[in-house]
């Protein structure tokens, strides 16, 4: 929002917070869902949480949990399915954060079960991130605090950065779970025409959107390309995911 | 040069819009439009930005690769960036003369047809959301009265991005950006998938799906959204 200063801070907060997730401990679970769990471990260190977790969509009665920094973390994610509420039901249906600063009455009205169970085990905030691409929706990032008050500006960039780091881990384990696949290797820009490749290349391939954007990563790595040329090359058709031999 | 009685029809038309549960997308849209048609600029777009201190696209008057690829080179330097940076209008710049102050953006500018560019910041108290952008093909100056009036038209993309939800909470703004920088990453996948589905450019994709959204008075985010999952469910395949 505040041009140079936010830029030079966003391409340093990536960089500085990719540095933290891979110096976590590891946790003995391997690949991707490592990786996961050094992100939510990232968060809570960074953020001064009592709780951090990775959520699956809260949809078809399944709500797994993908990571947790802890038990405490992944119970509060479970509760959520069972009371059939809470903040990250709201992100993935909405697709858009949901910023609770304060367990307060307005949130107890919204949630009454959520609330009643999370400010039991000393929740006084959650802020909780959709994990998603335009349509594609992965799950949710849920953040809490033991501390009542809202997110920085600073720490609100710095959430929104883990997001879009927990976005690629998760859209990348959709393909494999290789413990050695190097993470992060190429930032989502935001640019449109990505998204229109994106949508291009699941018709080319009668896959998900996840699927898709998860093999043109695969591609433009395996190929030295970044995924902005790749994406202009599937557009002019100069590239392709087809019948025509070009399918990884 | 702008027309008072056009401009209050845009304007009327505009605040016509801002119902409840409005088309976020289209409404940007349509404003480019009437900023293009009102200010005689050749284009018009709104760009973004997001929490890494991109420039994110929004909004054009046209769909013309040109735009997007100013608006993309951009990046690096440029009117948007500035605008965005500094929250202070760029006005009346001249191409032919900004090669010091944008030695990469001015020449490429030039080379797409393009002579003179304004950006009017996207206002929000102490913060700037973004950017409107205005690129003429031909010398372009603006009186201090129709600075005044573009830059109303920025500040009511602002109220448009901002009206959705109340705004007294601070968490609100985090809330609404991200939710519309989402909304046209969907309309963008909607436009490659139809495109590719129909056999059609992806701009006429953009048509049908607003021309959709028009037909049964819904947003175009959602119908995008339809879009996507039929698709999919043609191929047997869940949408995400």
């Amino acid at each position: 929002m505040h041009g140079d200063e936010q830029r030079a801070e966003g391409g340093s907060e990536r960089e500085r917070l990719e540095r933290l997730v891979a110096a976590q401990q590891p946790t003995g679970r391997r690949g991707r869902g490592l990786l996961l769990d050094r992100l939510c471990a990232t968060a809570v260190a960074e953020l001064d949480l009592c709780a951090a977790a990775v959520s699956h969509p809260p949809t078809d009665g399944t709500h797994l949990v993908a990571a947790a920094s802890d038990d405490a973390a992944r119970r509060l994610e479970e509760l959520q399915f069972d009371v059939g509420e809470g903040p990250t039901h709201d992100a993935c249906r909405e697709r858009r954060p949901v910023l609770v600063p304060s367990l307060d009455d307005r949130a107890l009205q919204r949630w009454p079960g959520f609330v009643q169970a999370a400010a039991s085990v000393g929740v006084a905030a959650v802020f909780t991130f959709p994990l998603h691409v335009g349509a594609a929706l992965l799950g949710a990032l849920a953040l809490y605090r033991a501390t009542a008050g809202g997110l920085s500006g600073a720490e609100v960039r710095t959430a929104l950065t883990l997001a879009d780091l927990t976005v690629e881990a998760m859209i990348d384990l959709t393909l494999d779970d290789d413990t050695d696949a190097p993470p992060f290797v190429d930032a989502l820009d935001g640019q449109a025409h990505v998204y229109q490749a994106q949508g291009i290349v699941m018709v080319q391939l009668g896959v998900s959107l996840t699927e898709a954007l998860a093999l043109m990563r695969g591609r433009a790595h395996a190929e030295g390309l970044s995924l902005a040329d790749l994406s202009r090359a599937i557009i002019d058709g100069t590239a392709s995911f087809g019948q025509d031999g070009t399918a990884p | 040069m702008i027309s008072t009685s056009e401009l209050s029809t845009a304007f009327v038309g505009m605040a016509d819009s801002l119902v409840d549960d409005f088309d976020l997308v289209d409404f940007l849209h349509d404003l480019t439009v009437h900023a293009a048609h009102l200010s005689g600029a050749d284009a018009v777009g709104i760009v973004l930005a997001d929490h890494a201190g991109r420039v994110r696209y929004m909004a054009s008057s046209n769909e013309s690769g040109r735009l997007m690829e100013l608006l993309q080179l951009q990046s690096s330097e440029g009117p948007c960036l500035d605008c965005v940076r500094t929250g202070v209008p760029v006005v009346n710049a001249d191409l032919a003369h900004a090669g010091d102050r944008w030695p990469v953006f001015a020449p490429q500018a030039r080379s797409a047809g393009f002579a003179a560019v304004h950006a009017f910041p996207l206002r929000l108290r102490r913060d700037v959301l973004g950017a409107l952008n205005l690129f003429s093909s031909e010398a372009m100056t603006f009186s201090e009265e129709e600075v005044g009036v573009v830059q109303a038209l920025a500040d009511v993309a602002t109220i448009a991005i901002m009206q959705e939800r109340a705004i007294a909470r601070a968490e609100a703004v985090t809330e609404q950006l991200q939710g519309a920088l989402n909304s046209r990453i969907v309309v963008e996948q909607a436009k490659g998938a139809l495109a590719q589905a129909a056999g059609i450019t992806i701009s006429e994709a953009f048509e049908l799906l607003r021309s959709r959204a028009r037909s049964t008075r819904r947003k175009l985010v959602d119908v995008a959204g339809d879009v996507l999952a039929e698709i999919a469910d043609e191929a047997g395949r869940p949408p995400s």
